[in-house]
Formats: C-alpha cells, structure tokens, sequence
C-alpha cells in the first residue's frame, strides 16, 4: 500500500490516513469488492489491494486538487505522425477526423483489433511499449509490439501515400 | 482479479468507461483476457480512460526513487498511530501519604472537637446516671438529693469520672478550667473547685456565666458541708448576678432557690418558685419545679 501510494501521489502523502481509506473500501458495502472478487491470478489480492490504494490515492489527489485534469499526463502527439503525412490536418478541429481515418487505414490494411488497440494506446494514450506488452490480453513481447508498430506505422503510411496519389485521403 | 460489478460503474454521461478501480486491476493483469481486450479497446479511443490507463501504467511500472524509497521505509516501519500512553508515575506512595495525613488531620480535629464536647456530656453522665432527669446536670442542683427521696440513690461512676478527669487535663482553656471546677465538685470537693476558680482569670461571656454558675454551686456545698451562712450568701449572690443577666436561666434560678432553702429561707425560696418565668415547660422541667418544690415544703 506504501508503495502504491508514494508511486501514485509521492511522498509527503498522508500514508495513514490514505491506508486507512484503502481498507475502508475494501470493506464498504459489505465487502463488496472482495465478494466480487473473481481471479485465479496467485497475487490476485494483493494486486485488487494495490488496485484499490491507487485508486484510493487518486480520489485523493482530486479531491485536494492536487491533481488537475491532465496535469499528470503527458500527450504523446501525433503531430510527429501527422507532419509525416504532410495532410492539411493541422488544425485541433480536424484532429478527431484525422484520427477516424487512421483507424479507417488501419483498418483497410488489415490491422485486427487488437493491432489497433495497440496502435492506438501506443499513439494516442501515449503508454509505452513495455506497458502494453503487460496488460491482458496483448500477448506479445515488447520487441513483438516494437515490430508490429513499426508495421502498423508504414502501412499507414503507406495507404496514406497510395490515398493521396489517388486523390481522396 | 475483476470486479465485475466495477464495470457496471461506468461514466454517467459515457456508459462504457472503466471505473477507477479497474483500471489499476487491468494494468495489474488481474483482469482475464477476455474482458481486457473489449476494456483496452475502449481504453484506446477514449480519453478519460486512455489518461487514466497510461497514468496507472506509468505508476505501477516505474521504480521509486532514493527520496521515495526512504519515505515508504520510513511509513513502513512507523508504528501505527496511537494514543501515545504517557509513562505512568507510581502514584501509590503519594496516595498513601496523603492518606495517613488526611486521617491524622481528621483525628486531630475530631479530637480537639469531640473531646471538648464530650467532657461536659461524659461529666453529666456521670453524675446523672441514676438520676430520672438525664443530661440535666446543672438543673439537679448543687447537692446530692437524699436517698429515697426522688427514688433513687445517687452515685457517682468513678470510671466516667477518671476518662472525664483525663480529658480535662489534657486541655487548658477557661472553659476546662470550669469543666475542672465541675468535676471537683461532682466528687464533693467542693473547697478544690473554689480554688481552681477563683485562682482563674475571669472569662467573658458564656464561659464566665458558667464559671460564676459552678463558682456559686461550689459555695452552696461547701456551706452545705461547713453550714458556712456566708458561703450561701456567696452562692446566693452568684445566682442573682446570673438571674440578672439572664432571668430565664433555669439553673441557676432552681440552684438558687436550693440555697435560700437549704440556709433556711423557706418563704423566700417559695417566692423564687414563684416568682421565676414560666419558659421551660417540658414535662421534665415541670416535675423538677414540682420536685423542688415538695422538698421546700
């Protein structure tokens, strides 16, 4: 939970009042969230109680205004890829459009899913590749995710150059 | 590990976002992959829930630093917070101390107190002890009725005399000095309680009335003893002094009208009957009158 905690909000937190909030939660509503509790995973509790501080610590941080909204996020741009494309999407507005047709592209080139929810959290949420190669359901190593960026990346690119030789991006 | 009930708790206005305790479960990989995937997928195109999953990933992959790692050994070691229990003195000694003071100052008092009282109660005791009219003790008279007459026989309890002697001598004021008197002549010693209180300096007040009171009782038997006519006269005068200041005294008028009877002034005595205000008539006080009476006639 200590852990947890200076990781999530540093260290000048208020540990005991922050552990005492975390097991306050775990047992609010009757235990709840231990009754729902549903994995096989063999550090599964101390994972739901490291879960439970860091979002405990979380609430607090926005509760006191320590966290403002997206003050502790950083935008992982898409400028870079976008300057790559040299399309007149420049403009804020016409980002959320870029965006739906690079997800078009990606998936006209035959991107599953799954490629494109890596794609994405890649490009768009800005997480790392380490980080993605261990979140569920990924399954592949980080060199596995290095490589299929790279091949997302060019086909988009790709499609893009083949889109606007013919004319219609 | 998944809540399933967390997704249920989604965005009020964006139905499908993650809630706040399953994403950290999610980047923890205590969520099963089939329910990862449709979770990151959303996480992917949102927002909100892309920030807060790359937020939890960087918290949960990333090494603390020295400051950091210092802060969380020190909160780790801490003992929990509680009411720090002060060391407790040993309060037993005091406590005793205050104690043994205490009682010895609650003894000392009562001593002083009760003692003082007691004498003149332990005095009339004594004298009064085979007599009907109890705690009357002035109001018998100075001298002893004779046997029969009021049906019984005076004695004095020595015992009670020698604790009432002890307490007297352990004090000395005016007022001991009278209680001295008293006892001297409760033993007939009537010579030794005129010379303990003509010897005292006069007191004030009821002290003094008292004194002058004993004073006279002691001429009257020391004339009843000697037939001395002036020491009646003496205890005679005592009594009116008394009756001057106070014309309700009963004992001093009954005391008075015992000496102008026992140094054969019967009509006067009568009229000193007569003559005194009616302000005492409890039961006891009337058949006193009426035994002092008889004994005039």
């Amino acid at each position: 939970m200590v852990v947890t905690i200076v990781k999530a909000g540093g260290p000048a937190l208020p540990m005991e009042d922050l552990i005492q909030d975390t097991y306050v939660r775990l047992c609010s509503d009757q235990n709840r969230i231990l009754r729902e509790a549903r994995s096989e995973h063999p550090n599964a509790l101390f994972g739901l109680i490291q879960a439970v501080t860091y979002s405990v610590t979380i609430d607090y941080l926005r509760r006191n205004g320590r966290l403002k909204k997206g003050s502790r996020f950083h935008v992982v741009s898409l400028q870079a890829l976008a300057a790559e494309v040299s399309q007149p999407y420049g403009d804020d507005h016409d980002w959320p459009l870029l965006l739906k047709q690079i997800d078009s592209l990606l998936e006209q080139t035959g991107a599953s899913p799954c490629d494109r929810t890596v794609f994405w959290l890649y490009y768009r949420q800005g997480l790392t590749v380490r980080a993605i190669s261990l979140l569920p359901g990924i399954g592949l190593k980080e060199s596995g995710i290095e490589s299929m960026l790279h091949r997302l990346a060019l086909n988009v690119r790709k499609k893009i150059g083949e889109n606007g030789n013919k004319g219609n991006v | 590990m998944h809540n399933r009930g967390e997704r249920v708790r989604m965005h009020p206005e964006r139905r499908s976002c993650l809630s706040e305790t399953v994403i950290p479960q999610l980047v923890l990989g205590l969520i099963g992959e089939e329910d990862a995937m449709p979770m990151l997928s959303h996480a992917a195109q949102c927002e909100r829930c892309g920030s807060a999953l790359r937020a939890a990933t960087e918290c949960f992959s990333r090494d603390l630093n020295p400051a950091e790692a210092a802060a969380a050994e020190a909160a780790m070691t801490r003992l929990p917070v509680r009411p720090s229990r002060r060391p407790r003195r040993n309060i037993w000694p005091l406590a005793m101390a205050a104690s043994l003071l205490l009682a010895a100052g609650l003894s000392c008092y009562f001593y002083v107190t009760r003692s003082q009282s007691a004498v003149p109660e332990l005095l009339a005791k004594a004298y009064t002890a085979h007599r009907p009219f109890a705690w009357r003790l002035p109001d018998a008279g100075y001298a002893s009725l004779p046997p029969g007459e009021r049906g019984t026989a005076l004695t004095i309890p020595t015992q009670a005399l020698a604790r009432a002697e002890a307490s007297l001598a352990s004090t000395g004021s005016p007022k001991a000095q009278v209680w001295r008197a008293w006892a001297a002549l409760l033993k007939r010693d009537a010579a030794g309680a005129i010379r303990l209180l003509e010897g005292a300096q006069p007191a004030s007040g009821s002290a003094g009335f008292e004194s002058l009171e004993v004073l006279s009782v002691a001429y009257c038997l020391r004339a009843d003893q000697t037939g001395s006519r002036a020491d009646y006269g003496r205890g005679i005068a005592g009594f009116d002094q008394i009756l001057a200041a106070r014309p309700a005294d009963p004992r001093a008028m009954y005391n008075r009208t015992l000496a102008l009877h026992r140094s054969g002034q019967p009509a006067q005595a009568m009229e000193s009957i007569l003559g005194a205000p009616r302000t005492n008539t409890t039961p006891d006080w009337t058949d006193e009158l009426r035994g002092i009476t008889v004994i005039i006639h």
